[in-house]
């Protein structure tokens, strides 16, 4: 992203230019990244920003051909989320983030793949099919942000949007070998973000290198009045020469270490912390004790809080509506039958299950508190370390349907990436290496909430010392 | 010769279907009859059977399914019989923390009173609102009759 903008105004190759090359690989794409592409005013966009490219020389986002996920609201494109349910929705307006990368010209060239609602880390549940590993297409791109980090991964777009509930942009990011933040909660608007589990969800950036991650992040990030959870304070720039990591305490929790995790990843990301500490960064053994019960609070959680957001889905307001029901309840009942995928439905039960009248106080109370018990876990070790560190997933991108069959094995996956959005501070994931088969492995870094500039200093100061971000995969428009 | 062979897959093409078709029937008979459900939730029934308490029994997945405003088919019912006993077993784990006198997070930021001025805006247009509505009429949203 950052050498687009360097070629724009060396005069090398336009933004029309590009954005046309984008386009037609588009057309040929086997990964099936993008749910909904806007030739046209990717093209009219484009255009635009070409005129401004010599006047503008700090935009750097100004004529870059970027992707958004498609539960991001975006002004007269479709914004489906992957749901027949939502099938027809065409937003009337745009949300924040989008607005913002509008007004700084950047060009959007559609809607990414994901999973259904953003339930899921296969990029499989979508009602559009499944999203393809460009790394290896009998693969998940991970997810649920899959259509973005296949995309960015694949040079679709030069940089993508993604939103992050439970890992959904570290996941895919780590799956795809490219650079996702999670930012910290309330840092970045989620009004015209879909909502799943609000207390959860963040937009976050997605690129190849820590770099084009900070710049893409400088834009979206900003207090929105329309936000009730977005948090007024100064926005600084990020500084994009990396961070001097002597004496920088990099604390290593021995639970991201255990059982479950692949013998490549343990590896991969050994040697990356290992970079770190020739970089002169302290290494420190931290205990986080109660993540360990991170996974169980967190599927009590975000279901209990879908299932109440997913109740505006009624057939009557936007969306779909089965037709012929003899009364409104009916009507609803059909309409929502018709209208969620299997993993939407297992998950609006499970939440409704945990708020309900004789079970409230087992599940959905209990969850909250434990999750208090993280947030204190994760107090006590920033105390001790500037950055965790360690695996973004235990594994590395399985087969695409490898694990549609136990919902829980599936979910038990996101067990490093868990944390983060239960405690609300941002997370980077980086490039660290590659299994036997060839496969990356992403690290993931985690600093206290709103020190974005410490995670994206480490990254860019990793990644200055390192090549993993820069290999491409098998399947490139190149 | 060739069309001997095709006449061979042909024959071995239609056995495929008649068995498939068989197939699909016995899996019918076999959802119709609840011998599926049985098989399904076996060690389901058996546990209850020995008085050992499920965490969630079919007539509470269909109440829960209800409150939650969606249908679910008799497959649908079954799966999610057996996969959320599974995952509600495994949020056991919770059980073994202590919780007593911590209060419970429901946000991260500890924002109250997030108001805006109040001062007058215009709120979205009323095309806008009823761009994507399923049924309208006028400036109204079309619902099927809730009043006898």
């Amino acid at each position: 992203m950052l050498d687009l903008a360097r070629s724009f105004r060396m005069g090398n190759i336009s933004p029309l230019d590009i954005t046309e090359k984008i386009l037609e690989a588009i057309r040929h794409d086997p990964l099936n990244a993008y749910i909904t592409v806007d030739e046209t005013g990717a093209r009219n966009a484009a255009k635009k920003a070409g005129e401004g490219i010599r006047q503008e020389s700090n935009n750097l986002l100004l004529g870059v051909p970027v992707a958004i996920k498609d539960n991001i609201c975006t002004k007269q494109m479709a914004t489906t989320c992957a749901s027949n349910i939502l099938s027809s929705f065409v937003p009337t307006y745009d949300a924040h983030v989008v607005e913002k990368l509008k007004k700084l010209g950047a060009v959007i060239v559609g809607k990414t793949n994901m999973d259904e609602f953003a339930m899921g880390s296969t990029t499989t549940t979508s009602k559009a099919g499944p999203t393809k590993n460009p790394w290896d297409l009998t693969r998940t791109p991970g997810g649920s942000s899959g259509g973005s980090a296949a995309a960015v991964a694949a040079g679709l777009c030069a940089a993508a949007l993604g939103s992050d509930t439970g890992g959904s942009i570290r996941q895919p990011a780590s799956f795809c070998g490219i650079t996702g933040l999670k930012p910290t909660y309330g840092s970045v608007s989620r009004f015209g973000l879909i909502a799943f589990a609000s207390s959860l969800d963040q937009i976050g950036p997605m690129a190849r290198s820590a770099r084009d991650v900070a710049v893409l992040y400088d834009a979206i990030k900003a207090y929105d009045q329309k936000d009730s959870t977005s948090v007024d304070i100064g926005y600084l720039p990020t500084t994009l020469d990396g961070l001097d990591m002597q004496g920088v305490r990099l604390g290593v929790p021995k639970a991201f270490f255990g059982k479950g995790l692949a013998s490549d990843v343990e590896k991969a990301v050994k040697d990356g912390i290992s970079v770190f500490k020739e970089l002169g960064a302290k290494i420190i053994d931290i205990d986080l004790p109660n993540i360990r019960y991170g996974v169980a609070v967190y599927y009590i959680v975000a279901t209990a809080e879908a299932s109440s957001n997913l109740a505006r889905y009624d057939g009557v307001r936007y969306g779909l509506r089965k037709k012929d029901a003899d009364d409104l309840i009916d009507m609803y009942m059909d309409t929502r039958a018709k209208g969620f995928g299997l993993e939407v439905k297992r998950r609006i039960v499970l939440g409704t299950y945990a708020l309900s009248a004789g079970y409230y106080d087992q599940y959905y109370k209990k969850a909250s508190k434990v999750r208090t018990l993280v947030i204190e876990d994760f107090a006590k070790a920033f105390k001790m370390c500037d950055i965790i560190i360690g695996p973004t997933t235990p594994t590395p991108a399985f087969g695409l349907y490898e694990m549609a069959e136990d919902p829980l094995s599936l979910y038990l996956l996101d067990i490093y990436t868990i944390p983060a959005n239960l405690t609300g501070v941002p997370a980077l994931s980086v490039p660290c290496g590659f299994t036997k088969e060839g496969l990356p492995i992403g690290m993931q870094l985690m600093a206290p909430a709103f020190k974005e500039d410490i995670l994206l200093g480490a990254g860019i100061a990793f990644q200055d010392h390192t090549g993993f971000h820069e290999v491409r995969p098998q399947w490139n428009m190149m | 010769m060739y069309v001997q062979v095709n006449s061979v897959f042909f024959a071995i093409s239609m056995v495929n279907k008649v068995l498939f078709l068989r197939g699909q029937l016995v899996l019918n008979l076999l959802v119709k009859s609840g011998v599926l459900y049985y098989l399904a939730t076996y060690h389901i029934i058996d546990k209850a059977r020995r008085g050992i308490k499920v965490k969630i029994s079919l007539s509470e997945v269909e109440y829960v399914a209800r409150l939650a405003r969606i249908r679910l088919n008799e497959e649908e019912k079954i799966r999610f019989l057996k996969e959320l006993n599974s995952i509600l077993d495994y949020m056991d784990l919770l059980s073994e923390v202590n919780t007593t006198d911590i209060s419970p997070t429901t946000h991260t930021q500890h924002i109250t009173n997030a108001l805006r001025k109040d001062i007058k805006r215009p709120s979205q247009p009323l095309k806008d609102a009823l761009a994507n509505a399923p049924a309208k009429a006028d400036d109204a949203f079309i619902v099927p009759g809730i009043i006898e």
